[in-house]
C-alpha cells in the first residue's frame, strides 16, 4: 500500500517551510527565554546569599527568608596546621529548623546517621577548606534529581570564622523538554511531506536519528526534571560526556543513508536484503557482531581523531592532531618521534618480514613437497609449532635469549669466537632483533598456505616440461611460482598488514630500543595513548593514518593480483 | 503485508534499542539499589597481599560492631589496568566506593573530581600515629587529605652471605661505624665482588645488581647529590648539573662495560636469579623484592644506601593508600571501612602474613616487641626496622601529572647513557624536550 499526500506538490511545500520555520523559532525563543529567566533567577539568589552574608560581617542573626542554609563555623587546624577542622557555633536548616547545629561537624554528622545531613557538613566542611585556602568560596550547586539548585556563598566572617549560606533558586523557568520531542515529530512529518515514498526506510532512519537528537538534545537542556531524570540515569555518562560524537555519529549516520538512498545505493542495498533475505538473516547476527565490535569502534575511534585529551576533557581540535604527526610534530627526519621516520621503519621492517616469511616458507614448502622426503608429519609439525604458540610467549623467549650477558645467543657467538652483541643499544641489531624474532613466528603460516598451493599444481605440468627439456629453474620459474601465485598473493597482502601492525614483537623484544628507533606507528600510537600524557586524539590520528596507509595498500595490491591474473 | 515487509526491518532496530536502553537503566537501577548494603572494594594486591587483605575483610565482614551493617566486596582488578580502570567508571558512577593505589596518581586524579577528602572524619589520633610521619603528607593536597597511608615501599641495599663465605654486609658494617659509608666506597666494595667467581667455574660474578637504566632506581643518586626530578615549586628538572653527575654515577656503575660493577640489561627475574645463585653479592631494592629470595638457602641483610657527594642516597618512598570515591553513595561507611582496613588489626595481619612495612608506630612498636621472644618473627624476617630506617630518610615520589610524564623521557636518558654511551648532557637535555613536547597538549591551554 503507498501513501500519496493530498495536497498537491507546490502548496504543500509552502506549508512545510512554513511550519518549519516558525517550528524552529519557537524553540529559539524559549530557549532564550529559559536561559535568561534562569540567568536572572540566579543574581537574585546570589544578591539574597550576600545580603544574608553582610548580615553576618555585623554579626545580626540571619531572618530566615528564602535560605535553605546558613551556618556559622569555627576552625582550627590539625596535623600540624596542614589539615583544618571545624566546629559548628549555630545554624539553621530549612527542611528541619528545630535541628541544633553545635560541635565537630564530623561527630554530628555520626551521630546523627542521617545520609542528608552527612552530605550537609560534608559538603560546609569542603566549603569552609576552601574558604580558608582561596578566601571565598561561591558555586551553583545542583542537589538531587527534580530540585532546583543552590547557590552556595562562603565567606570568611571573623577571625576562625567561616560563615556558609545556601541559597536555592526560587523558581525556575519553564521546563520544556518535551518541545524538542514535538519539534523533532513536526520535523520529521514536515520531512516525510517532502518524500515521494514516505514509508521507505529512510523516512523511518531519518525520523529515528532526528527524534533520538533532539530528545537528547532536550536532557541536556533539563536533565534533572520530569522524564529526563530517569533518561539521565540511563544514559549517565553516555550522552553528557560524549554527547556530541553520538551527535556527529547519529547525523552522519543518517546524512550517509539519505545519500545512499538518493544515489540507488540505498534502494539497491533493500532490495538485495528483500531479494536474499534468508542469506541475511543467517549473517546478521555476524553483521551485528562486526558493527558493535569493528564500526563502532572504529567509528569512535576515527572521531577521536579529531579531539585533544588533557587531564580527563575532550576538546575538538579538527585536524590539528593530523598537521601535528604529518609535519613531524618539531622532530627532524632522524629523530624517532618523527611520523616519516617511524614510518620508513614499519616499511622496511614489514618488507624485510614478509620477505623472509615468504622465502623461508615457501623454500621448506619447496623442501617438504619432495616426494622422497620421509617423515614429512612430524616436520611438518615440527614447523608449524612457532606458529601455534602464543606469539608474547615467543617474543619474551627471545627477548632472554638477546640478553647481552646470559643470554642463549651471545653464549652461542662467544663460543663460536664471534664475540657478544649488545642487541638494544644501537638500531640494526635491535631491528634484527625483531626481524628473526618474527621471522620464526612468520614463516609457518606462508609454508602452509605455499604447501597447500604446491599440492594442487598437477604433476603433469613438470612431466611435460622435462620432457621439452626445461630445467628445474625454469620449471620453478614458468610453472611453479604463476600457479602459486593466486595462492600467495592473498597471504602476502594479509602478512603485511599483519606484520605491519605486530604491536606484541616489537613491544616485548626491542621495547623500541635504542631510543624509541625500532617503534613502528602502532607502538609509537601506543605510545602517545599511554606513556605521554595521555593524549588519546594524536593516537587516534595515528592509528587513522595506519588505516589509511593500509587501505591504499591493499587496493594497491588487489589491483597488482587482478592485473597478475589477468596476464 | 507490504508495509510490514518495509517496516519490519526498522522497528526490529528501534526495538532493540529500547529493549537495551531499557535494560541498562533496569541495571543501574538495580546497581544502585544492591549497593546500598555493600561498600566496594578495588585493589590490585596479588598472592600473600591477597590473602592477608582477604583475612582482613573476612573479620570486617563477620563482625555487626565493626562494620555496621556494611560489608565489604571485593574486586580484584590486575596492576596495570586499575587505573585506566579506576578512571573511566568513577566518573560514571560505577566504580568502586574505596580502592588501594600508591600516591602517584593522587594529582591526577583530584582534578578530575574523582576523590573525595577525607580530612572531614579525620582525627589526631588517626593521623598521628604514622610512621615515618610523611607517609600521610604524601596524601594531603591544598590543605585536604584524600587518602590513609596501609603500607610504604621504599629501595634499599640487600646483600648476602656467599657461596665461597665472605659477607659483604660485614664490610658495610664496618664502613659504616666508621663513618665512610660513602659512594667512593661503595663502588669499590663492589668492584672487589666483581670479576670471575672462584666457586662457580670462572664464570663472571658481579658486586650490584640494580635497574640501572630506570628512573625511579636511579633517584638515589641523584638525591645523592642533592638534586630533584622536580622541583619545590613542581616544576620539571632534568638538565640540571646534579642530574648530569649522577647520569654519570649511573654510568660509573653499569655503563663502564670494562670496569661496570653491575650485569648490562637486568630485568627482576634476572637479578633475584642471579642473586639466589651468589652471582651478584648486591641488589638495591624494595620490599617486593623478598619474595623472590630463597630464604631457607641464603643468608641475607638489608641496609641503608651511601652517602653520596653532599647528601645521603634516599630513595624514593612511594605509599600506598585507600582513597574514597567521590561517588560513594554511602560516604560514611566507605569511611568505617577505610578505616578498619588502614587500621591497627589490618596492619598487623598484613605485615606477619605479606610482609608489608608497618607504617602505624603502634604496630611496628608491637611487632619489635614480639621479637624478643620469637627469632623467626615478621620484624626479623622482612627487615622492617631496616626499611623504616631508610624510609625516614626516603623521599615522597612525586606524584604530579608533570611527573608521571617525565619518567618514559628520563628511562630513555638512562638507557642511552648507559647502553649507548650518549653523553649525560646530551641524553638528558633530549629527555627534557621530549618531556616538554608531551606534556605540550595541556600546557597550551593552560591548564
Amino acid at each position: 500500500m503507498k501513501f500519496y499526500c493530498p495536497i498537491p506538490g507546490k502548496q504543500r511545500k509552502i506549508i512545510a517551510f512554513t511550519l518549519m520555520s516558525v517550528s524552529i523559532l519557537l524553540f529559539s525563543g524559549l530557549y532564550v527565554v529559559m536561559r535568561v529567566q534562569n540567568r536572572f533567577l540566579e543574581n537574585n539568589a546570589t544578591q539574597n546569599a550576600m545580603r544574608h552574608m553582610v548580615n553576618a560581617y555585623s554579626g545580626k542573626s540571619p531572618d530566615s527568608e528564602g535560605l535553605a542554609g546558613f551556618y556559622i563555623i569555627n576552625y582550627k587546624t590539625t596535623y600540624n596546621g596542614k589539615l583544618p577542622s571545624f566546629s559548628f557555633i549555630s545554624g539553621f536548616d530549612k527542611a528541619n529548623p528545630q535541628r541544633q547545629f553545635s560541635g565537630p561537624l564530623s561527630k554530628y554528622a555520626e551521630k546523627s546517621n542521617n545520609k542528608r545531613i552527612i552530605a550537609l557538613t560534608r559538603k560546609i566542611h569542603d566549603i569552609g577548606s576552601q574558604v580558608i585556602t582561596t578566601g571565598k568560596y561561591f558555586k551553583k550547586f545542583e542537589t538531587s534529581p527534580g530540585k532546583p539548585p543552590v547557590i552556595l556563598l562562603g565567606e570568611k566572617t571573623s577571625r576562625n570564622q567561616v560563615t556558609v549560606v545556601f541559597m536555592p533558586l526560587t523558581s525556575r523557568g519553564p521546563s520544556i523538554p518535551w518541545l524538542s520531542l514535538v519539534l523533532a515529530l513536526t520535523l520529521a512529518i514536515l520531512l516525510a511531506a517532502f518524500l515521494k515514498d514516505p514509508f521507505g526506510p529512510l523516512w523511518g532512519t531519518l525520523l529515528f536519528g532526528i527524534v533520538w537528537g533532539l530528545g537528547v538534545s532536550a536532557y541536556r537542556l533539563n536533565p534533572d526534571f520530569g522524564a529526563f531524570q530517569y533518561l539521565s540515569l540511563g544514559l549517565k555518562g553516555f550522552s553528557r560526556g560524549y554527547f556530541p560524537v553520538a551527535w556527529i555519529i547519529v547525523f552522519s549516520v543518517s546524512f550517509l543513508l539519505s545519500l545512499s538512498w538518493f544515489t540507488g545505493h540505498g534502494k539497491r542495498f533493500f532490495r538485495a536484503i528483500k531479494d536474499f533475505k534468508m542469506a541475511y538473516t543467517y549473517i546478521f547476527p555476524a553483521m551485528a557482531g562486526m558493527m558493535v565490535l569493528v564500526l563502532i569502534p572504529f567509528a569512535a575511534g576515527l572521531a577521536l581523531g579529531f579531539f585533544n585529551h588533557c587531564r580527563g576533557q575532550f576538546q575538538f581540535v579538527g585536524i590539528s592532531n593530523f598537521i601535528e604527526i604529518l609535519s613531524g610534530g618539531g622532530s627532524s627526519i632522524t629523530n624517532p618521534l618523527n611520523f616519516w621516520f617511524t614510518l620508513g621503519v614499519t616499511i622496511l621492517w614489514t618488507s624485510v618480514n614478509v620477505f623472509l616469511h615468504v622465502g623461508i616458507g615457501l623454500g621448506i614448502a619447496l623442501l617438504l613437497k619432495d616426494p622422497l622426503l620421509k617423515m614429512k608429519g612430524i616436520y611438518r609439525v615440527l614447523l608449524i609449532i612457532p606458529w601455534a604458540m602464543p606469539n608474547y610467549i615467543t617474543a619474551l623467549m627471545w627477548k632472554g635469549m638477546f640478553q647481552q650477558q646470559y643470554g642463549a645467543l651471545n653464549i652461542l657467538l662467544d663460543n663460536i669466537g664471534i664475540g657478544s652483541i649488545s642487541w638494544f643499544s644501537s638500531f640494526w641489531p635491535a631491528f634484527m632483533a625483531n626481524v628473526i624474532t618474527n621471522t620464526w613466528l612468520g614463516f609457518p603460516f606462508m609454508m602452509v598456505v605455499s604447501l597447500g598451493a604446491l599440492q594442487s599444481i598437477p604433476a603433469s605440468l613438470y612431466e611435460a616440461a622435462q620432457v621439452d627439456g626445461a630445467s628445474k629453474w625454469q620449471q620453478f620459474r614458468m610453472i611453479t611460482l604463476p600457479l602459486l601465485r593466486p595462492a600467495l598473493f592473498p597471504a602476502i597482502v594479509l602478512g603485511s598488514i599483519w606484520t605491519f601492525n605486530m604491536f606484541n614483537i616489537i613491544y616485548l623484544v626491542s621495547g623500541g630500543e635504542p631510543g624509541g628507533a625500532t617503534d613502528i606507528l602502532i607502538t609509537e600510537a601506543y605510545q602517545w595513548a599511554f606513556k605521554r600524557g595521555e593524549r588519546y586524539g594524536l593516537a587516534a590520528a595515528y592509528a587513522s593514518l595506519i588505516f589509511v596507509i593500509l587501505y591504499l595498500y591493499t587496493k594497491a595490491a588487489n589491483k597488482i593480483t587482478r592485473a597478475a591474473e589477468d596476464i | 503485508m507490504d508495509t510490514l515487509k518495509k517496516w519490519g526491518p526498522l522497528s526490529v532496530v528501534i526495538a532493540v534499542v529500547v529493549l537495551l536502553t531499557g535494560l541498562q537503566s533496569y541495571l543501574r537501577f538495580s546497581a544502585v539499589k544492591n549497593r546500598s548494603s555493600r561498600i566496594v572494594l578495588w585493589h590490585s594486591y596479588i598472592g600473600k597481599e591477597a590473602d592477608a587483605l582477604k583475612e582482613v575483610i573476612s573479620r570486617y565482614n563477620s563482625d555487626p560492631s565493626l562494620n555496621g551493617g556494611f560489608q565489604i566486596e571485593v574486586l580484584s582488578v590486575s596492576f596495570n589496568n586499575l587505573p585506566d580502570k579506576l578512571t573511566n567508571s568513577l566518573p560514571r558512577g560505577q566504580g568502586p566506593d574505596i580502592f588501594i593505589y600508591g600516591h602517584d596518581r593522587l594529582e591526577d586524579w583530584k582534578l578530575k573530581g574523582l576523590l573525595a577528602p577525607l580530612d572531614f572524619w579525620a582525627d589526631g589520633n588517626l593521623l598521628n600515629n604514622f610512621f615515618p610521619e610523611k607517609t600521610i603528607d604524601a596524601f594531603i593536597s591544598e590543605n585536604r587529605l584524600y587518602g590513609i597511608p596501609l603500607t610504604a615501599k621504599n629501595l634499599a641495599l640487600y646483600y648476602r652471605v656467599l657461596p665461597d663465605g665472605r659477607n659483604p654486609g660485614k664490610e658495610i658494617k664496618m664502613l659504616q661505624d666508621k663513618g665512610q659509608w660513602n659512594f667512593k666506597n661503595f663502588v669499590k666494595l663492589a668492584k672487589s665482588y666483581t670479576g670471575n667467581c672462584k666457586w662457580k667455574n670462572d664464570s663472571n660474578c658481579y658486586g650490584l645488581g640494580y635497574l640501572a637504566d630506570d628512573a625511579y632506581h636511579h633517584a638515589p643518586w641523584l638525591h645523592s647529590v642533592n638534586g630533584r626530578f622536580v622541583t619545590q615549586d613542581g616544576k620539571i628538572n632534568i638538565t640540571s648539573h646534579q642530574g648530569i653527575r649522577a647520569a654519570k654515577m649511573a654510568w660509573d656503575l653499569a655503563g663502564d662495560h670494562k670496569n661496570a660493577v653491575c650485569p648490562p640489561e637486568l630485568t627482576y627475574p634476572l637479578m633475584s636469579d642471579l642473586f639466589n645463585r651468589g652471582e651478584i653479592a648486591m641488589v638495591i631494592s624494595g620490599p617486593w623484592f623478598m619474595s623472590q629470595l630463597d630464604l631457607n638457602k641464603i643468608k641475607i641483610g638489608v641496609t641503608s644506601l651511601p652517602e653520596g657527594d653532599s647528601a645521603p642516597a634516599s630513595p624514593f618512598l612511594t605509599i600506598e593508600g585507600m582513597y574514597l570515591s567521590s561517588k560513594s553513595e554511602n560516604p560514611l561507611a566507605a569511611f568505617r571501612a577505610i578505616r578498619f582496613l588502614t587500621g591497627e588489626f589490618s596492619s598487623e595481619i598484613r605485615a606477619k602474613k605479606a610482609g608489608q612495612l608497618p607504617v602505624l608506630k603502634t604496630v611496628s612498636q608491637k611487632l619489635k616487641a614480639l621479637c624478643s621472644s620469637d627469632s623467626g618473627c615478621a620484624y626479623n624476617k622482612f627487615h622492617f626496622e631496616e626499611f623504616l630506617k631508610v624510609a625516614r630518610n626516603a623521599i615522597i615520589m612525586p606524584g604530579s601529572a608533570q611527573a608521571r610524564i617525565m619518567w618514559p623521557p628520563y628511562t630513555k636518558a638512562l638507557s642511552a647513557i648507559i647502553r649507548r654511551n650518549v653523553s649525560p648532557e646530551k641524553a638528558l637535555k633530549e629527555a627534557a624536550w621530549e618531556t616538554d613536547k608531551y606534556l605540550g597538549a595541556c600546557l597550551r591551554r593552560g591548564k
